[in-house]
């Protein structure tokens, strides 16, 4: 009896122990913050960045010559002061002056061309860095960028480019970037020396990384943000990150899971932030191959008929796909750049009506009168709801007859089979873009212009739509450097676009973000979060 | 056949069941997506797409990938993650003591629940109160983990905040053990995945005792200890529950390797940084180097475990032994 009293008696001494342990946790004096992502930060390695999640991350503790910010979401100083075209090709940069480094160093013009050399060196280098053709520096605090051929979003793209320390780096020894080729762990995966309000205090491999203010911040003066110390963690399940938030743990969560947004709309300890991600959801058309993929035997191609690409763009009920599945959060599209971007027309992005009985008769006068068959290829995993959209698209299009097979499968699976590297496979697929730069130049090198040329544009261009017109226009917009005329003609190729039905835009993606009530943060169209704005109250 | 003769030969079996499962996964990988597809973003040309996938050695036959990696692993090397660059070595350790800690956590908890409440029903076998704790093991091993983590997490960490809803809390370094079990934030957190982990485990190990102890409720020594009027509680404690203690361990040792295995699920659902987390992550990154290094560690410890198993019986069960040596 005496051994089982004990046993009971420690038991209870411990839970006691860490019952109260948990009450008396908070006595920091600091301002700390916690976020939670749902995908995985991968490492710190600056120029070998496969996602947008990552470079956002890492502009708390790297600085580019440039950075977006999240307030206006306009292009503003970060490294440079001022940039100006010296030549039709030639940007010249001013460098700020007393910015130091994490470590100590202070910031040159040689970290500007070293890190540019470096960046050139990675598995995947930035479109910008491989678009520069050479990067030299005047004196300390000037450096030329030559770009071989006129581009005018050069201060927008280099944001990117972010900057490290030369002289630590060969210290270190992390000249190259770190690659998925390497055989040994490069240093820089786990440290971090930038120029950023943030530096790393400590990298948890096991997922936290925490952060703590950077005392020499050349911007601290006008800094908004009041952290100390801020903690990352990456929950990919949906609900452990709903819970997380709502015990307190974290402090704010990307993203919040669109499903659960209407029952937290008046919650008294989280407000769920929304927003429109600068990315349009479409859909694509095979308008090359003599018959679609899952409708082998019906001796034609229907989508190479303008009218029965109308006809699909009729049949789908956008507002209906929004109110039911996205709980109204999505913003229907008529056009596939997105809201927030250069070159960006409201009255453009006007939606299609939605009209079945017109879609019917369309139909019927392509000589389909009894629908046809074929596949789409969805994701699963990647965009929001992206699988039920795919089912709501079938039905809309069984409706007037189309008999649409839905072919989910996961991200890796799907881009891997629909891209060049799967030889464009696919017939009728789903895809997001959100334009590089945010600027419309994207949609039309990489979504529009003609990929069968062979002159590396249109790449994306999977269903192969053409029109010579869009492909002079993108010519012509890439070289532009007079900013309204430029406007002009991306809307133009866009509206030709949507004239010839080439796509099926769907919705601009909904971002929803959770967040404590004594948090202040800023959404940003790109998803990321920028700690500079976050303030704990 | 003499003892060394055949645990030669068993450990000869399990090589090549490792190597066999090592085959079949570099067989699959083919077809759980391109690992370029995350790698890379969509702005790289399609010549360094193929250069890079060239110096990945991704374009060999599998055969050949597989050829390669056993060949680096004989070096020493288990390469580097495509996703983290970083060496799958130094990743796996790090989560290794993650899932070890929780699965010898959630066994203690199955024990502590299972065994007494299993003993308890097969011996009041036809009261109510063991028929309602039979159904409740029932549940318990039907329930999947993740409606029981979620559960839990919404009564003990939302609801009644006590316990943190994720992660590991704060880890003690111990060299090359980083263990959770000496913080009390550490402890904390461990409660409600292992209670998760545990529960579903106790559903299998109540059933395995009640059956063990029926069974051996019918042998002929109880029933010989009761005719010579040895009082029911000392035959309970000396004869009935000793007995069942020694098939359940051999048993515990394969549940071991199952909960290391299948903890997957219940480390996403807590994001409990352990092996299993790392490896759902793997999949969803095409994350070659992780998800093979991470499937052969499993097949290794699965074999291990069956193999010790098997060895520990050999000397515990002379039966087994004659069995090996008439083999001969």
């Amino acid at each position: 009896m005496i051994k089982k009293d004990s046993i009971l008696l420690v038991l209870v001494i411990a839970t006691t122990f860490i019952f109260v342990s948990a009450g008396s946790q908070e006595i920091a004096a600091e301002k700390e913050f916690t976020w939670a992502t749902r995908g995985a930060f991968s490492s710190f390695e600056p120029h070998n960045i496969a996602s947008t999640f990552v470079l956002g991350f890492l502009q708390n503790v790297y600085e580019g010559l440039t950075i977006r910010d999240s307030e206006s979401f306009e292009i503003v100083p970060a490294l440079a002061t001022s940039w100006r075209t010296i030549s039709d090709s030639e940007w010249e940069f001013t460098l700020r002056q007393g910015v130091s480094f994490h470590e100590g160093h202070s910031f040159t013009a040689s970290d500007v061309v070293f890190s540019w050399e470096r960046a050139k060196k990675a598995d995947d280098p930035a479109s910008v860095v491989a678009r520069i053709k050479n990067v030299t520096a005047q004196d300390d605090y000037t450096v030329i960028v030559d770009t071989g051929t006129p581009d005018p979003i050069l201060p927008a793209t280099i944001a990117s480019l972010l900057i490290i320390d030369e002289d630590w780096a060969k210290e270190v020894g992390v000249e190259e970037p770190a690659s998925a080729t390497d055989t040994e762990t490069s240093y820089i995966t786990r440290n971090v020396n930038g120029t950023g309000p943030f530096s790393l205090a400590e990298f948890d491999p096991s997922g936290t990384i925490h952060l703590e203010r950077f005392e020499g911040y050349w911007g601290a003066e006008d800094l908004v943000t009041n952290i100390d110390r801020a903690s990352y963690v990456a929950i990919g399940e949906d609900s452990t990150r709903v819970a997380s938030i709502l015990s307190g743990d974290v402090d704010l969560i990307i993203p919040f899971p669109v499903s659960d947004w209407v029952n937290f709309q008046d919650n008294d300890s989280i407000d769920v932030l929304t927003g429109l991600e600068a990315r349009t959801i479409f859909l694509g058309l095979d308008q090359l191959r003599e018959e679609l993929i899952g409708g082998e035997g019906q001796g034609s191609n229907p989508f190479k008929d303008i009218r029965v690409r109308e006809a699909v763009n009729l049949a789908i009920d956008r507002d209906t796909i929004n109110e039911k599945i996205f709980y109204n959060s999505v913003k229907p599209a008529g056009t596939l750049l997105p809201p927030g971007t250069t070159g960006y027309d409201e009255e453009l992005n006007q939606p299609y009506e939605y009209n079945p009985e017109k879609a019917k008769s369309l139909l019927a006068e392509a000589g389909y009168p009894d629908g046809f068959s074929v596949t789409l290829d969805v994701p699963n995993d990647r965009y929001v709801k992206d699988e039920d959209v795919g089912q709501a698209v079938a039905n809309y299009l069984g409706q007037i007859g189309i008999d649409v097979t839905v072919s989910a499968r996961t991200r890796t699976q799907h881009f891997s089979r629909i891209f060049r590297q799967g030889d464009y496979n696919t017939s009728f697929y789903m895809l997001g873009w959100g334009p590089a730069a945010l600027d419309g130049y994207s949609v039309l090198s990489d979504l529009i212009s003609s990929r069968t040329i062979g002159d590396g544009l249109g790449v994306y261009n999977i269903g192969a739509y053409e029109n010579p017109r869009i492909n002079e226009i993108t010519q012509q917009v890439g070289s532009e450097l007079d900013s309204e005329l430029r406007n002009s003609l991306i809307r133009e190729a866009l509206s030709i676009a949507k004239e010839d039905f080439s796509y099926i835009p769907l919705y601009t993606q909904p971002l929803l973000w959770g967040v404590s009530k004594n948090i202040d943060a800023i959404l940003r169209a790109d998803d990321t979060l920028d700690l500079r704005y976050v303030t704990v109250n | 056949m003499n003892f060394s003769a055949y645990i030669g030969k068993r450990i000869l079996q399990s090589f090549f069941v490792v190597l066999a499962v090592g085959l079949l996964s570099f067989t699959l990988f083919q077809y759980v997506g391109d690992p370029l597809s995350v790698l890379t973003s969509v702005e790289m040309t399609v010549e360094q797409r193929e250069q890079l996938r060239e110096s990945l050695g991704l374009t060999d036959s599998p055969i050949v990938q597989y050829l390669r990696f056993l060949f680096s692993v004989i070096n020493g090397r288990w390469g580097v993650s495509f996703f983290y660059k970083t060496e799958v070595s130094e990743l796996i350790l790090n989560r290794l003591p993650a899932t070890l800690e929780l699965a010898i956590v959630a066994m203690l908890v199955s024990l502590v629940i299972g065994i007494p409440i299993g003993v308890y029903t097969s011996i009041k076998n036809q009261s109510k109160r063991s028929s309602a704790l039979i159904l409740f093991s029932l549940v318990g091993m039907s329930t999947p983990t993740f409606v029981t983590g979620a559960c839990l997490i919404l009564l003990f960490a939302v609801i009644i905040p006590i316990f943190p809803a994720f992660g590991r809390g704060m880890v003690v370094d111990l060299g090359i053990w980083k263990t959770g079990l000496l913080s009390l934030s550490g402890l904390r957190s461990i409660i409600l995945p292992s209670l998760t982990l545990g529960c579903f485990q106790a559903g299998i190990i109540i059933r395995l005792t009640r059956s063990e102890t029926l069974s051996i409720l019918q042998k002929e020594y109880i029933q010989f200890a009761r005719a010579r009027g040895i009082p029911w509680p000392q035959i309970r404690k000396k004869y009935v529950i000793k007995n069942t203690l020694v098939p359940l361990l051999n048993i515990l040792g394969v549940q071991f390797g199952s909960l290391i295995a299948f903890s997957v699920v219940t480390e996403s659902v807590f994001q409990w940084p352990g092996l299993g987390l790392l490896f759902i992550e793997a999949v969803q990154n095409v994350d070659i180097p992780i998800m093979s290094t991470y499937l052969m560690l499993v097949a290794f410890f699965f074999t291990g475990v069956t193999l010790c198993v098997d060895i520990i019986s050999y000397f515990l069960d002379p039966r087994l032994s004659a069995k090996a040596l008439q083999g001969s």
